[in-house]
């Protein structure tokens, strides 16, 4: 098995697939970086503008400031208690810029990594794992040598194993070269690491609104981890259906199509449907796992984490046992 | 090359996957964890409080209050809980939105603070000040606090009582569409009269004599730009102080005009509430229309 997992990722090196991903990672992220920086330097000097002051350098006061005044409202004993959840921890984030001397206002790198996951998780991710995923299969049949591996001893679903396990292992290696790239892009441009910043989490729905009484701080570094974590399982359920497609169809063309398609045309379904209680079942509504960490709102009712991951995950199986049981029977000799 | 892929980079792709398998796992379980709000391990005592009060929201949570209660005040207050009208002096309380917190004055007193500063100064009776105001309130959300047992009875002591409220009602209209903002307005605006009308209600049955200083929204922005929101603005003033002015003990202090010609003098940092200047301002003015308090 060791062995044939080892034929699969050569395979998919040789094929340069992955390095079109690096390169479009690379271009992708410094775009965004600039486009970043850019935009800050932007409110920046209008903020400064508006305010007729030259340039925010007291950061240190109007953040005490903030403080004091976080502080006075959490003496009000008549405040509602999901309001004093959220007080606490924004005092408690402030404390800690002014301890470590942090201009709250500057973008750290580990800040950007988060936020680009966030922002793509939902279609670029996808979208390079099915560039990855989709001729898995279907790239052999094209070419032919799926008649050379059908002819080797060892069973078809051993085969399809080897290629499944190599698809996840190339799966890890896009989300940490998105972390990895997006991390030494971000430092560079932006100067700071930023890992030890309190990020706010822990928001729930309750009834569509957001329940913010059990809000509570956790470093960025950990809430990186989390964020990408929540990426592999997104890009898992995409490369399994990708490669149930490449099982499916004969060319690659037409299974990256298909893909596509699908990826796309659900989120529009979901955007004009989103009533139908049936939409919360596609695999595209569930893609923004992220959205429960960081607190924004879904479009879609009756959401939750353990709710879209066992979604994701029911697609995932589904796909399998789809691709399994029809490689396992397709005639590849015509 | 082919051979080096094979030998050495595949095995170090297997262990990157292993070492990444043991971070995603570690994520996800930390991500449901804190989603479903079961984290413990880094629980202060104050947090696990929190919690407990989740479970039963109604009870528990005044309960909670009571029990913070004594611990906010200075203790000159709280023995004289119950017999409520024998504590000496005149007492003052603020309820609202971030106007009447003081949001954006550098001593935090806000207008009504700082009124009862300039009170205090002619009067010879103690004045106690409390402030129950929070940001960001809106009318509805002031009427909910009459629920509130505890509040009540704060009420209930209270010889004047500051209220700014409506501000952040009105600026829900901001947001829509020209067209819509009119029968937007008109509904809201229905809406707020209904629930200033229930408020005093509630309040006067609780307290029929205390003196309730309303404040009036002033603008942020006078130039002829924005002037049907102005117009919003001013209307809603006008029923306002209409409303307040019938009711007996209670008077509308106009900022409309205060602010006018003075708005980058009296507006903070955020723009939007205002700086010492603005809040004293608003105290100067207050303390003109107040009677003496006996």
């Amino acid at each position: 098995m060791y062995n044939l997992v080892g034929n699969e990722i050569l395979k998919l090196l040789m094929k340069k697939r992955l390095f079109v991903v690096f390169g479009i990672l690379l271009i992708l992220i410094g775009l965004f970086a600039y486009g970043e920086q850019y935009t800050r330097d932007r409110t920046e000097a209008r903020v400064a503008e508006q305010l007729g002051i030259d340039d925010i350098d007291d950061w240190r006061e109007i953040t005490n400031q903030q403080l004091r005044d976080l502080e006075r409202r959490l003496e009000n004993p008549f405040i509602p208690d999901e309001g004093r959840a959220s007080l606490e921890v924004r005092a408690e984030q402030l404390r800690y810029y002014l301890e470590k001397d942090i201009n709250p206002t500057t973008f750290s790198a580990g800040q950007f990594m988060s936020n680009f996951m966030e922002q793509s998780i939902f279609l670029f991710l996808p979208l390079l794992i099915i560039l990855l995923g989709a001729d898995i299969v279907s790239k052999e049949s094209t070419t032919g040598t799926i008649k050379l591996l059908m002819t080797r001893p060892v069973p078809r679903w051993k085969i399809l194993t080897s290629k499944v396990l190599a698809l996840m292992v190339l799966e890890m290696l896009v989300i940490f070269s998105m972390a990895g790239i997006s991390l030494i892009i971000a430092y560079f441009t932006f100067g700071s690491l930023g890992f030890g910043e309190p990020v706010i989490t822990g928001f729930r729905i309750v009834d569509g609104s957001l329940d913010t009484s059990n809000i509570r701080t956790v470093s960025l570094g950990v809430y990186n981890i989390m964020v990408y974590s929540m990426g592999y399982i997104v890009a898992f359920t995409i490369g399994k259906m990708a490669l149930m497609v490449s099982v499916l169809v004969k060319s690659t063309a037409a299974a990256i199509g298909i893909m596509m398609s699908s990826l796309i045309g659900g989120t529009f379904l979901s955007f004009f449907i989103g009533d139908w209680e049936l939409t919360r079942y596609l695999f595209n509504v569930n893609l923004q796992l992220t959205d429960f960490l960081s607190g924004s709102l879904q479009q879609v009712e009756g959401l939750s984490l353990g709710f879209s991951v066992a979604v994701l995950m029911a697609w995932a199986f589904g796909s399998m046992i789809i691709a399994y049981s029809v490689f396992q029977y397709k005639d590849f000799m015509d | 090359m082919l051979k080096f892929i094979k030998n050495y980079l595949w095995p170090v792709f297997l262990v990157l996957f292993i070492i990444g398998s043991g971070f995603f796992i570690y994520g996800v379980y930390y991500s449901f964890q804190i989603v479903s709000g079961d984290v413990t391990e880094e629980l202060s005592e104050n947090e696990v409080a929190d919690e407990n009060s989740d479970e039963d929201p109604g009870e528990v949570s005044t309960e909670d209050e009571i029990d913070a209660d004594p611990g906010d005040e200075n203790g000159a207050e709280t023995p004289a809980e119950e017999p409520a009208k024998a504590a000496p002096g005149l007492n003052f309380i603020s309820l609202g939105d971030s106007l009447a917190r003081g949001t954006g004055d550098d001593k935090g007193l806000g207008f009504s603070g700082r009124t009862v500063e300039i009170l205090q100064v002619s009067s010879e009776e103690e004045i106690n000040y409390r402030n129950f105001a929070v940001d960001g309130f809106q009318s509805l959300q002031l009427l909910e606090f009459f629920e509130n047992p505890d509040f009540l009875k704060e009420i209930g002591k209270a010889d004047g009582i500051f209220i700014s409220i409506g501000g952040n009602d009105l600026r829900t209209i901001q947001n829509l569409a020209s067209q819509e903002q009119e029968s937007a307005y008109n509904s809201l605006k229905k809406m707020y009269l209904e629930t200033l009308e229930e408020t005093f209600l509630l309040l006067r049955a609780e307290n029929p004599d205390a003196l309730v200083i309303f404040l009036g929204l002033y603008n942020l922005d006078y130039s002829e730009v924005n002037q049907d929101e102005t117009e919003f603005l001013l209307r809603w003033n006008a029923a306002t102080n209409q409303w307040i002015s019938l009711e007996e003990n209670a008077v509308f202090v106009p900022t409309y005009d205060l602010f006018q010609f003075q708005l980058e003098n009296f507006l903070s940092f955020d723009g939007l509430h205002p700086n010492d200047k603005g809040y004293q301002a608003i105290a100067e003015r207050i303390f003109e229309v107040l009677p003496s308090f006996e």
